[in-house]
């Protein structure tokens, strides 16, 4: 059945051919490139140390601009989108003395002195971009009308001046560095004897030439233009580029694809094999543990789909290619022709675990509730998990903090004391065995939750400070709304949106436990609480029978038992409760969400044995997930559980990770009930899933022999790697985690 | 009333279209050698013992009051033969090793259960399956069930094996949506050799189903050595020929995965060291189904 006839969906099965040798051709130089990025460090200190004195928002902008003038260039043969960060071999000493030189004059925000993470209460680290940049500006404006808005902005500012005399620095910086390429292609279309790829060339000048300060005039250069902003946008930020998304692709050169069709000068297959390039340009100027989010497809302000054709051959390069980057999503909603879920769930299914699905029926209203105009939320990037922010016009502060849930029920049951170093974190209230009833256990837990996030919120000002003093972004602001008319950094209240997102981390462990205790303690008093209690403490030695008895016998989260599940839905709403209204003091405001990362294994790794049964230093339970392991009755069960919690309120994210069994790909029939499991899900109020093809055997043998699987790309909290690459604890869990059918 | 069954099994792939839930009734009157639901043969409760969870605790030592569980020097050891399935041990076991399988079941409680994935249904075109065991052997119940999902507008089907008076299935005809009917062989003689009972009337309700218009998948258990031959496949393709309304054959091909179920509940394994059906016979076996035109799913 068809929601209705959409002409993009054809060129999802359209015999297009595969990858052509140009692109196999890019994509093994990309994955097989050595080297480092060490320049970054070398030209920008050299930069540095000669502007000492001068304002930092205008000394950043001119090793920005240094940069960009000295980098080497770097133009593959074939390549049809140019801009790639160079890598370059030094040897371990040398690539040392660099980094420290330049960290001696940049003197950027200390992560030593910005984790708290001790004893596993919380994490707030400093972590920059995490955005998507205002691009679509510059394709409606070009960089030139970049440039004559922070001029005009110049003339009127009453203050500011040195922020936007900085981010006109950067302007013409990336104006320029633009038209470097520009020559570059030039001078290799003089040299080129193939007549084709000489015509290529000259078109890539052109386009160059063109976009270093006009709109694109067509969909390759359009192309270009994303690419440039995107690479710029993080070479401002570091040299390991990619915490960042490009953008709504699909959405803003739909019109230049049309016009290029229509005159005659695009091929459906021509553009496939543009994005296929530019797609391979990410891989290789991003490290692996880079991250680049793309969103496609979603709501329209029509309230139709603002799905296209783009949409459709975005799907299909990443399908085509099995690279890293970019890390896919696509925007569900119910207008969403089927094709495209179908489409998503065949490069799944091929192993790609590309892409991730969004509710778009959740996650706009979501970005509305934390204050994003109609129109800005409709544009929106998962940056760069599954966090939510609205493109180009967010400054985000993604761990704000990551906060241990688990811990804060430990310090509940312990007189605020954690179980491992007897360290008092919390205020004392009481323990275990000083509360009569459940509602008063539960009452302590929120405390603790209340006072842990005080602390953490403050951290996460305190880090923020920093970075506003340390590092302003006058690039960044140039591509971030509305930090020009403001006249104000990136880092100093000049973006639309300032959302702090505070993570609740050990959702189901902390539903897990408290079930566990109502269960045996307070409803039949089955286990007296003093034994539970020092068993906890011992981490169970002595007391495996109890440990079992916790584990097997008691109420989970995950198998539709309203039991445990109201719980689960109580932690939710209350964290929603404790974060609402809080702000940073540096000008954000705070907002709930659940997004792990991999704060599961590090807070896990502080925090001791809980009721659920788990051993102390285990990983806590991951996102909005089941434990793992607990869900035990199967996919629609665990689907049912996790959306009894509203997850609207959740604009700091949401992952949802749920490993489905090849046999589930295997044929049509098999295809259409995920399809249909995943449909009703959303249909529930579903937020994001993550699906993942594993089979257990696969895993155990990758674990054994990486090098046989070193092609094996897993996701974890929202993110991919290379499954040999993980550390074994969280392959452990990987393994681990209960395969559906 | 109640219902004797062993589980119900939410999420089911391969009992009908759809996601599915399926309920295993308890009770049997087939005795089929290569059965995979052995928990489901007799109704009553089971005492089910994995040997490899059991951690050593001893709780259920003192707790059975017929002596079943002595400490030995390697550990704890179940012997069987004066257990009475009471489930004292199994209700306190903390690993799970032990467990006590078959209960009594209201049809309504069965169906407050089954209702939870009516989303998932709606999506998928699924239901509510029954299966077994016999569904047929509790019938009073069967129909109760049935008509309370046939009330919330749930897609019903019943997996049987056909075995019961034709009086006991008519009743049944319009709660059913879809009979997924076994069959297991069609010389009498062979099939009572491996089900422990002839074949007369499981063809003969198969054949007045479908004469009342009854939609049916036919289900055949491929057992190697047994009904894999091509004598009984010659004796399908004819039967077949003879009913065009059979539009769908699921082919079960035999796996050993019951052999562990058998271990647990201290029973002797009746296929002994059966090797799984190799792919290429099965293979064939559906190309051969698949030339008298209908739909083939391997599986399920
Ligand atoms: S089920 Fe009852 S009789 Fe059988 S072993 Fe357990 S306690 Fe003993
Ligand atoms: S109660 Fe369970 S775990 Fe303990 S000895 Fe008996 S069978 Fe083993």
């Amino acid at each position: 059945m068809r929601a209705y006839d959409h002409p993009g969906t054809s060129l999802l099965t359209d015999n297009l051919p595969g990858l052509s040798p140009r692109v196999e051709q890019l994509r093994s130089g990309a994955l097989d490139s050595e080297g480092e990025f060490h320049q970054w460090y070398s030209l920008w200190a050299e930069s540095l140390a000669a502007t000492e004195g001068e304002p930092l928002t205008i000394r950043r902008g001119k090793a920005f601009a240094h940069l960009l003038e000295q980098m080497d260039l770097v133009l593959p043969s074939g390549a049809l989108i140019v801009g790639r960060h160079p890598k370059t071999v030094l040897d371990e000493a040398e690539a040392d003395r660099t980094r420290s030189a330049w960290h001696d004059l940049a003197n950027p925000p200390d992560a030593s002195e910005l984790h708290y993470q001790e004893e596993g209460l919380f994490r707030a680290s400093v972590i920059l971009l995490h955005i998507a940049p205002n691009t679509r500006e510059i394709l409606e404006h070009g960089l030139g009308g970049l440039c004559r808005k922070i001029r005009s902005s110049l003339e009127t500012a009453e203050d500011g001046g040195d922020f936007l005399r900085g981010a006109l620095i950067c302007a013409e910086a990336a104006q320029r560095f633009i038209g470097r390429y520009a020559e570059l292609a030039e001078r290799e279309a003089a040299e080129e004897s193939h007549p084709q790829r000489e015509a290529e060339l000259r078109e890539i000048a052109e386009n160059c030439r063109r976009i270093a300060s006009d709109p694109p005039d067509s969909f390759w250069a359009g192309l270009q233009l994303v690419w440039f902003i995107y690479l710029l946008v993080n070479l401002e930020a570091g040299a390991s580029i990619g915490q960042s998304g490009p953008g709504c692709l699909d959405r803003w050169l739909i019109d230049h694809y049309h016009r290029d069709v229509e005159e005659g000068r695009l091929t459906p297959a021509r553009a496939l094999e543009l994005l296929e390039c530019l797609f391979v340009e990410m891989n290789a100027s991003l490290p692996r543990d880079g991250i680049l989010p793309l969103a496609i497809g979603g709501l329209g302000a029509d309230g139709e789909g603002a799905e296209n054709e783009l949409t459709s051959l975005c799907l299909r390069a990443v399908a085509e290619l099995r690279l890293l980057h970019p890390s896919l999503a696509l925007r569900v909603h119910r207008r969403m022709p089927p094709e495209l879920l179908r489409a998503a769930l065949l490069s799944i299914g091929s192993g790609n675990s590309y892409p991730a699905l969004f509710n778009d029926e959740v996650c706009v209203p979501s970005l509305r509730r934390s204050g994003v105009s109609e129109e800005d939320s409709l544009e929106w990037v998962h940056s760069i998990c599954t966090e939510l922010t609205a493109v180009g016009k967010t400054y985000a502060w993604i761990a704000a903090p990551y906060l241990n849930l688990a811990k804060c029920l430990e310090l509940a049951l312990n007189h605020g004391r954690c179980m491992l170093t007897d360290r008092q974190l919390g205020p004392d209230l009481g323990d275990l065995t000083t509360y009569s009833d459940f509602e008063e256990l539960y009452a302590a837990y929120l405390d603790q939750v209340s006072h842990v996030m005080g602390e953490g919120v403050a951290a996460a000002g305190r880090n923020k400070q920093q970075a506003k003093e340390r590092t302003p972004y006058p690039f960044l602001a140039c591509l971030t709304a509305d930090c020009i008319e403001r006249g104000r950094d990136y880092t100093d209240g000049g973006a639309r949106y300032q959302p702090d997102y505070v993570q609740g981390i050990g959702l189901s462990t902390v539903a897990d436990s408290l079930a566990a205790m109502r269960r045996f303690m307070f409803d039949g008093g089955e286990i007296p609480p003093e034994k539970l209690l020092a068993a906890m403490k011992s981490d169970f030695v002595g007391s495996e029978a109890l440990r079992q008895r916790l584990l097997n016998r008691a109420p989970k989260f995950g198998n539709d038992d309203d039991y445990a599940d109201e719980i689960y839905v109580r932690l939710v709403e209350d964290l929603y409760r404790e974060v609402n209204g809080r702000t940073d003091g540096v000008g954000g405001v705070c907002f709930p969400g659940f997004m792990t990362w991999e704060s599961h294994n590090l807070l896990g790794k502080g925090t001791g044995a809980s009721a659920d049964g788990r051993r102390a230093r285990a990983a806590l339970s991951d996102s909005v997930g089941a434990v793992q392991g607990m869900d035990r009755l199967g996919l629609t069960a665990l689907l049912r559980s996790v959306t009894k919690a509203d997850f609207v309120p959740s604009v700091g994210g949401v992952t949802f990770n749920v490993k489905a069994a090849p046999d589930l790909f295997q044929n049509e029939g098999m295809l259409g009930r995920l399809e249909a499991a995943l449909r009703a899900y959303f249909d529930a109020g579903g937020f994001q899933v993550q699906v993942n093809v594993l089979s257990r055997d696969v895993l155990a043998a990758a674990r054994d022999q990486p090098e046989l699987h070193r092609n094996l790309i897993v996701r974890v909290g929202g993110f991919s790697a290379y499954f040999v690459e993980l550390d074994r604890g969280i392959q452990q869990e990987i393994i681990a985690r209960t395969m559906h059918q | 009333m109640r219902i004797w069954i062993t589980d119900i099994q939410r999420f089911s792939l391969h009992d009908g279209p759809g996601i599915r839930t399926t309920v295993f009734f308890q009770g049997c009157p087939l005795r089929c050698l290569w059965c995979h639901n052995p928990e489901c043969l007799a109704a009553g409760p089971k005492l089910r013992y994995t040997e490899s969870r059991c951690m050593g605790c001893g709780s259920c030592v003192t707790l059975c009051e017929h002596s079943c569980h002595p400490m030995t020097e390697s550990g704890h050891v179940l012997d069987r033969s004066r257990c009475q399935a009471c489930g004292r041990c199994a209700a306190e076991c903390p690993t799970g090793a032990l467990g006590l399988i078959g209960e009594q079941r209201t049809p309504e409680e069965i169906i407050e259960i089954v209702a939870r994935d009516r989303p998932f249904y709606d999506a998928s075109g699924g239901g509510v399956t029954l299966s077994g065991g016999e569904p047929l052997a509790q019938v009073r119940g069967a129909r109760a069930l049935l008509r309370l999902a046939q009330a919330r507008g749930i897609h019903t089907a019943v997996e049987t094996c056909g075995y019961a008076e034709w009086r006991r299935i008519a009743p049944l005809l319009d709660l059913v949506d879809l009979w997924l009917y076994d069959v297991k062989h069609l010389d009498p003689g062979v099939h009572q050799e491996f089900t422990g009972v002839p074949n007369r009337r499981i063809i003969a309700n198969l054949e007045r189903l479908l004469a009342a218009g009854a939609a049916v998948i036919l289900r055949i258990p491929l057992i190697p050595g047994h009904n894999d031959g091509d004598d009984f496949f010659t004796l399908l393709s004819q039967w077949l020929a003879k009913h065009d309304s059979i539009g769908e054959v699921h082919l079960m091909p035999y796996n050993r995965l019951a052999r562990s179920k058998y271990a647990g509940l201290g029973l002797p394994y009746p296929l002994g060291d059966a090797e799984s059906l190799p792919s290429t016979l099965l293979a064939a076996r559906r190309a051969a189904l698949e030339r008298t035109g209908r739909i083939v799913r391997v599986g399920g």
